[in-house]
């Protein structure tokens, strides 16, 4: 039983689990208002966004790349979208929404692509160079202003609840649909990670690139279909934040900018891009622990100032943590 | 004649004296009375000291490999706790000598927080193997949050007039602050260049592996080039305070990217090993050129946005082109030369 346990408590997520619940009970004690249904709904319409998001620099991160664009590209391709949809007054299915965002963003991080895998660039500054490209690019060649009125249907989309909960005020919280998209991806990246080839592969191509190689792996081509899965998450994402927030504008404050929260997300959920180890399911635990604690600082008295503290703290004892119980380096004692 | 010399014995230096005159010359074509006119280059004393002293903080870790995206968030920190301090002579109408200790203790403060925020940098590097950009993105936050928790996100002022005063004021025709850029500049490029330490850090950067085998002490000197970084960062923020009288946790967000951009610009490799000072300081001039042109030119910060980020995207790209050409090039030379 004893090894049972143990055995258990060796899986990250089930640590990340135990710490979220242990949060959620000592926040609870202190405001039983955050241990309620309608705080769940609210959490999930709060998390919506950066949980998808969080998706997208997961998988790039498992395979042993980095993209500081990824929450750009998702604001750029949403925006460009509705301001073409919207200029030309045109009002199609929701799906060709999410179609020609996709297909933007898809188009951007094949670039990124071609910067990390094809010239060999370092991840990080190439990334951040498109990132700095497009935020300045909506601005100065599409729009500078917010979009009230979308396509209806999308509009109709960010109104649409599953269902309703009170708070013990009497205040009203609703469940909001894009908890379906949620549970839809991460259920479609739980599996192609963990049960198909492919999965492997990108796990294969993240800790170790050359052995990759020679074990037959096409590096570039997994790389490759790494960027475009990010593109069409981003793409996904870039909507779905404004179906949620009801209006469109270039470079969202809550995202762009904010991109640590996701990423901080991932590395709690240990898609460390050094280890290449990443789960959807711990992603998820990540992206819900970060966005508990940024949405309830407030109900139990704490001021929202405190979130990027935490953010921060929150990363760097998941980077620490998960790289603590590592094997040391035998060239590290050498060395000394 | 000398140039074509130049061009093949340092392509590297020949290559940004081009741009760097491409781009003074452009922009006194677009704006001749403005851009050479005495107060836009005394306005630009002013600004290149901030972007240059991060520069200079992002080159010390980038030459090893690393991006370190701390430098603007350490710099904050120490201007906040530099200001909390100074304020405090100015509230005690303190003046003269008696202001100068408030000044040299705030300062003395300042190197601290720079120190130990650059051993929390250096020490998880190097001790747990994390990579820095992800280190670095962590603990910005962090330095970043508490900066916010300690002034609920206010700016703070208050500095005494004494310092305020080398802010504002230049010796010689040049401002003050420009020397002290200048001072630090040739103190970090005599670390680079003729100390061992930079010695080592340039070794690092080319190989890890190798540079232990050759007996460095690599955490050790990775250590040292964290918390010279961090340093550098506080020097920054003292020098903002004295320039701006103010301090604010989000201030100079868009310097991470202006220093990264003069960085490569002045042909530092990304990938570690190479770094030549003269061209950081024609990287830096060309930055602020740019900088200081669309200013003038009346285009705002998002044009400057994007062509930050398109500059940057093309240089790295024009980087990894040309030195794979070079390498081909040398492989082709020796083969000739063995089948001759």
């Amino acid at each position: 039983m004893k090894k049972w346990i143990k055995k258990v408590l060796e899986y990250n997520e089930v640590k990340l689990a135990l710490i979220f619940l242990a949060i959620v009970v000592l926040f609870s004690l202190i405001n039983p208002d955050v241990f309620t249904v309608a705080n769940l709904y609210a959490l999930v319409r709060a998390s919506a966004t950066n949980a998808i998001y969080a998706l997208a620099i997961m998988i790039v991160m498992c395979s042993g790349a980095f993209d500081a664009s990824f929450a750009v590209i998702g604001s750029f391709g949403a925006y460009v979208t509705m301001y073409i949809l919207t200029q030309n007054g045109l009002d199609p299915h929701p799906a060709i929404v999410f179609l020609i965002s996709i297909l933007i963003c898809m188009a951007l991080e094949f670039l990124n692509w071609f910067m990390v895998s094809i010239l060999h660039l370092q991840a990080y500054i190439a990334t951040t160079g498109t990132a700095s490209l497009l935020k300045g690019a909506v601005l100065v060649f599409v729009s500078t202003s917010y979009i009230y009125t979308l396509p209806s249907q999308i509009g109709a989309l960010g109104k649409t609840y599953l269902a309703t909960a009170v708070y013990g005020s009497g205040i009203e919280s609703q469940l909001h649909v894009s908890v379906i998209f949620i549970a839809v991806m991460y259920l479609v990246m739980h599996i192609l990670m963990t049960y198909t080839n492919f999965g492997r592969q990108v796990y294969a191509v993240g800790a170790d690139e050359e052995a990759a190689e020679r074990a037959g792996i096409n590096v570039k081509r997994i790389r490759l279909i790494v960027f475009l899965i990010a593109g069409v998450i981003c793409g996904v994402a870039g909507i779905l934040r404004d179906a949620v927030g009801r209006f469109s504008l270039p470079n969202p404050a809550e995202v762009v900018g904010k991109e640590n929260i996701s990423i901080a997300a991932v590395i709690l959920g240990t898609g460390n891009s050094s280890k290449a180890r990443g789960s959807a399911l711990g992603t998820l635990l990540g992206v819900l622990l970060m966005s508990f604690i940024s949405n309830n600082l407030i109900l139990i008295g704490i001021p929202s100032f405190y979130v990027e503290l935490a953010t921060g703290v929150l990363m760097y004892i998941g980077l620490v943590g998960q790289m603590s119980n590592r094997p040391r380096r035998h060239s590290a004692k050498e060395g000394k | 004649m000398n140039k074509r010399r130049l061009s093949n014995s340092d392509p590297d230096l020949f290559r940004l004296i081009v741009v760097t005159i491409l781009i003074f010359v452009a922009m006194t074509a677009l704006k001749p009375d403005k851009f050479l006119s005495k107060a836009n280059f005394s306005s630009m004393c002013y600004q290149i000291p901030e972007i240059g002293l991060y520069t200079l903080a992002m080159m010390l870790i980038l030459v090893t490999g690393q991006t370190d995206i701390s430098s603007v968030a350490i710099g904050n920190l120490c201007t906040i706790t530099g200001i909390t301090i100074m304020s405090q002579a100015t509230k005690n109408n303190v003046t003269g000598a008696a202001a100068w200790l408030y000044i040299l203790g705030a300062l003395i403060v300042m190197l601290l927080i720079g120190v130990v925020c650059g051993l929390v940098n250096g020490f998880t590097v190097t001790y747990f193997k994390v990579p820095t950009m992800l280190v670095t993105m962590a603990t910005s936050s962090i330095f970043r949050g508490i900066a916010v928790v300690a002034t609920e996100g206010n700016a703070l002022t208050g500095a005494p007039e004494e310092l305020t005063y080398f802010g504002n004021h230049g010796f010689l025709g040049i401002a003050y602050a420009m020397w002290f850029f200048l001072i630090i500049f040739v103190v970090v490029a005599y670390l680079m260049n003729r100390t061992k330490f930079g010695m080592e850090l340039r070794f690092i950067g080319s190989n890890e592996k190798a540079s232990e085998y050759a007996g460095i002490n690599v955490n050790k000197t990775l250590l040292k080039a964290y918390v010279y970084s961090g340093v550098i960062a506080a020097l920054t923020g003292f020098e903002i305070i004295a320039r701006t009288d103010a301090a604010k946790y989000d201030y100079g967000g868009s310097y991470v990217n202006q220093a990264l951009l003069a960085c490569v610009l002045g042909a530092t490799n990304p990938d570690g090993g190479y770094v030549r000072m003269a061209c950081i300081a024609l990287g830096l001039a060309s930055v602020q050129f740019l900088s200081s042109g669309f200013n003038l030119l009346r285009l705002g910060g998002n044009v400057k946005q994007f062509a930050w980020g398109a500059l940057l995207v093309f240089v790295v790209c024009f980087d990894v082109l040309n030195r794979e050409l070079r390498r081909k090039k040398a492989i082709r030379d020796v083969a000739k030369k063995h089948n001759s």
